[in-house]
């Protein structure tokens, strides 16, 4: 008797776990249907009333956002995105394959000043940074943006900790010992053999970008050279009524990142709990 | 190495202390500079009327948030440790997309989802019998501004927490549990006793790390104020105004450069205390004896 009602219990425990995961899921994803249905509906038909099923103005929506220039701010967001991320993988793997392979005077000192700025956040040097841009004549144009996002530490702490575990010693040793330089030793080993977490990190990088909305806020004026985020916040301006269209600008902004997330969630997973693993 | 250093020195580390300079001065876009000492931390301190106000705000934020998504985010991830791997991976790649998502496709979505007209949330409550008739989020008195901005952050982060948790789960040695089920524990004693203090690192990291990300909240409070239409709405009181966004709507749009140096370093005094004050507190529950 008692056997059968632990049994009993064990099922319902069970269900009642996956009944509240399948209601936090369909919380989470709710929104992003809604968005995707919105995108298929006219202005009138998304501000008069709740539409839970697909419509049919997704053409008209999807000239609308032609017309408004969207395409240009999708290859600026990219384009910024894909060279601010590879600037920042390229130099961070410098920096990480230094501290983790060479013992040099000074290489503990370079470590605690990664670890210590890791705990600054960027707004805090924003003013500054943004004087500096304008003494170098940058502001008004993309690089703002791009080098914001290079000049952060938590990649190279990444790559630093990784890099110990990914690079042998003896294989840099061998080929010091074949006469190779070191610079060559870097790009023929160092980075090969740290596939992963340089994968991850241009992930992360390439999302932060493409998301960031303050900085793109604060340093791009100019229509043509807008991001996604700034295109979609200024929408309003040009088209006030066409919430139709703007939905689907959202579906268009959000849509690159899930398929990098959904085909790339192992590297997600490793990159977004390396931070906390180790500390 | 030395790219990343001059990178790192000139776009970041000089910034900083620039920013510190800049925020002893009066500079504003257009003006002569004076060098004014401490008068712009003077008067951030004690007579700025959106200071404090912004950071009662981020506080309550903050609080409500953090808590919320720490037990949910051990209880999901403790049901999640126990289904099968295929439902495993796709529950958690479902639930942590919003994580990933643009903070403006969240801001926007959360103000349809919110909206007086169309809004699912206002059609449900009144379903329920909660409200009377939908009403105006944005003009609503300020605790439900808030429980709006609550949610939001809830929704947006409790994927990171769950995966986080879950991750650290998979590290817990396998005995542990067998010996306390020979012993006779029951699920909620398992999770207690061994679950939640096993996972003591990382709630230590998520809480300080989510401490500094939340006190700088800007996206989210500044999109979900404008609402749908996307312009500001002018009330009195700003429940869902951040520190940030006061830094913005004060400092950068009239271009007080100075001041607002000051503000983001007050900022960062305060995310500095907050953080210490966090690791005293976690450091003495470790030694009681110490």
């Amino acid at each position: 008797m008692t056997n059968s009602r632990t049994k009993f219990q064990k099922k319902f425990d069970g269900f009642l776990s996956k009944l509240l995961l399948i209601i936090i899921t369909v919380v989470s994803l709710y929104p992003f249907y809604s968005l995707l249905i919105m995108s298929t509906h006219t202005n009138a038909e998304v501000i008069s009333r709740l539409n839970l099923l697909p419509g049919k103005a997704l053409l008209d929506n999807i000239k609308v956002i032609l017309k408004a220039g969207f395409l240009r701010s999708y290859w600026n967001s990219f384009y910024v995105a894909m060279l601010s991320s590879f600037i920042r993988v390229f130099v961070s793997a410098m920096a990480g394959y230094a501290l983790a392979i060479y013992r040099f005077r000074g290489r503990s000192a370079c470590a605690t000043i990664v670890l210590l700025t890791m705990m600054v956040p960027f707004n805090v040097s924003l003013v500054g940074f943004l004087i500096e841009m304008n003494t170098f004549h940058l502001t008004g144009t993309m690089w703002p943006l791009i080098i914001s996002c290079t000049s952060s530490s938590m990649g190279v702490y990444l790559l630093m900790s990784t890099m110990q575990d990914t690079v042998p010693l003896q294989i840099v040793e061998s080929a010091r010992i074949d006469g190779a330089g070191e610079f060559s030793i870097f790009l023929r080993f160092g980075i090969p053999l740290s596939k992963a977490p340089l994968t991850t990190l241009f992930l992360l990088s390439f999302i932060a970008s493409w998301n960031n909305f303050m900085n793109a806020l604060i340093f791009i004026n100019k229509r043509e050279q807008y991001t996604v985020p700034m295109a979609i916040f200024t929408f309003g301006d040009q088209f006030s009524s066409e919430y139709g269209a703007r939905m689907l600008a959202l579906v268009l902004a959000t849509f690159p990142i899930l398929i990098i997330y959904i085909f790339n969630s192992k590297h997600f997973v490793s990159g977004i709990t390396a931070g906390a693993i180790k500390s | 190495m030395a790219p990343f250093f001059i990178i790192f020195g000139v776009f970041f580390l000089f910034p900083t202390l620039y920013s510190f300079y800049v925020s002893l001065t009066d500079n504003k876009i257009g003006r002569e500079v004076n060098f004014i000492g401490l008068q712009n931390y003077i008067r951030l301190f004690t007579t700025d009327q959106h200071f404090w106000p912004s950071v009662k705000n981020t506080f309550i934020i903050v609080i409500f948030t953090l808590p919320t998504v720490i037990v949910l985010g051990i209880l999901l991830a403790n049901f999640l440790f126990n289904e099968k791997r295929r439902g495993r991976v796709f529950f958690q790649t479902a639930n942590y997309l919003p994580n990933i998502t643009s903070p403006i496709a969240i801001g926007i979505i959360f103000s349809l989802m919110f909206d007086q007209k169309v809004g699912i949330v206002n059609k449900i409550l009144v379903k329920l019998g909660i409200f009377e008739q939908a009403i105006n989020w944005l003009t609503a008195p300020s605790y439900l501004q808030r429980t709006m901005l609550v949610l939001m952050c809830i929704w947006q982060s409790l994927g990171y927490y769950m995966l986080m948790y879950l991750s650290a789960m998979t590290a817990i040695p396998q005995d542990l549990y067998e010996a306390a089920k020979v012993d006779g524990a029951n699920k909620l004693q398992i999770l207690l006793r061994i679950t939640v203090p096993m996972l003591k690192n990382t709630t230590q990291f998520l809480i300080i790390n989510s401490m500094i990300g939340l006190l700088q909240m800007f996206d989210q409070p500044y999109l979900l104020m404008r609402g749908l239409s996307g312009s500001a709405i002018n009330t009195i009181e700003k429940p869902l105004e951040t520190v940030m966004v006061s830094f913005y709507e004060y400092s950068m749009k009239t271009g007080r450069l100075g001041y607002g140096a000051t503000v983001t370093y007050g900022l960062f005094i305060i995310i500095l205390l907050c953080v210490s004050i966090t690791r005293w507190v976690i450091s003495k529950k470790e030694d009681p004896y110490d």
